[in-house]
């Protein structure tokens, strides 16, 4: 099986109970090819995995399940703060068997071995972390509205 | 055996009651939250088929991914034939 380091990053609100939060997560995942599809494998987060047939239909789903995540911790936390807790949490469970392979992986890439046409190198040393922010409905600007903020690229 | 495989629910908890005794799960609005040992996997697939608990199928890569977290790999491979 072919297998591919990732790094990513997208960003999205969620609505808690009683506040609106705003994150930008900083992942890493190791994506795997197989003769039916793909799979996107958690890292950082480590506790999820979702398949596709082509790797951007994998990563969509990726992504549809880690905020689905972040969705359930919102709906069990009494409050923002318990929300960040949990969500900080959870993203910073490393998955380590899937990590070691993430790391083999990214060798190849280093050597020149292994890469990813039409999807960008990025240095595999930038922090992986989620940013959460409480977004008050009196201090919303026209600022905050943004498309989704998103970017995939092969760690290096 | 493939990923894309798939494992009845009630296969992977047998499979977790013999590899991870003690591991619990909670229901959430989108998945199964299941833990072991300050080790969290809460993106578990409910399954393809019908709502009743434990009726659904989970693609195997999911469940192996559940295995590395908890750090049962070679014990889920024995009691889950489509992990080998």
């Amino acid at each position: 099986m072919e297998q591919y380091p990732l790094l990513f990053s997208f960003s999205d609100k969620v609505a808690g109970k009683g506040y609106l939060a705003a994150f930008t997560a900083h992942g890493a995942a190791l994506a795997g090819k197989e003769e039916e599809g793909w799979w996107v494998y958690g890292v950082k987060p480590g506790g999820l995995a979702e398949s596709g047939t082509t790797l951007p239909e994998a990563y969509v789903e990726f992504r549809k399940s880690l905020l689905k995540v972040l969705f359930d911790l919102a709906a069990e936390a009494p409050d923002f703060y318990a929300f960040r807790r949990a969500a900080t949490e959870f993203f910073n469970e490393v998955n380590e068997p899937t990590r070691a392979e993430w790391e083999a992986a990214r060798a190849l890439v280093r050597q020149g071995k292994l890469g990813l046409e039409g999807i960008r190198r990025e240095p595999a040393e930038s922090p992986r972390r989620i940013e959460i922010k409480e977004l008050q409905t009196i201090a919303l600007t026209p600022e905050d509205n943004r498309l989704e903020d998103e970017e995939l690229g092969v760690a290096a | 055996m493939s990923s894309f495989g798939t494992a009845p629910l009630k296969e992977v908890w047998e499979m977790l009651n013999a590899c991870a005794p003690g591991w619990t799960k909670t229901e959430t609005d989108h998945h199964y939250c299941v833990k072991w040992k300050g080790r969290t996997y809460p993106s578990l697939s409910k399954g393809k088929h019908g709502k009743r608990a434990g009726a659904g199928e989970v693609q195997v890569g999911q469940i192996r991914q559940l295995a590395r977290q908890f750090g049962i790999v070679e014990c889920a491979k024995k009691h889950l034939n489509v992990l080998q």
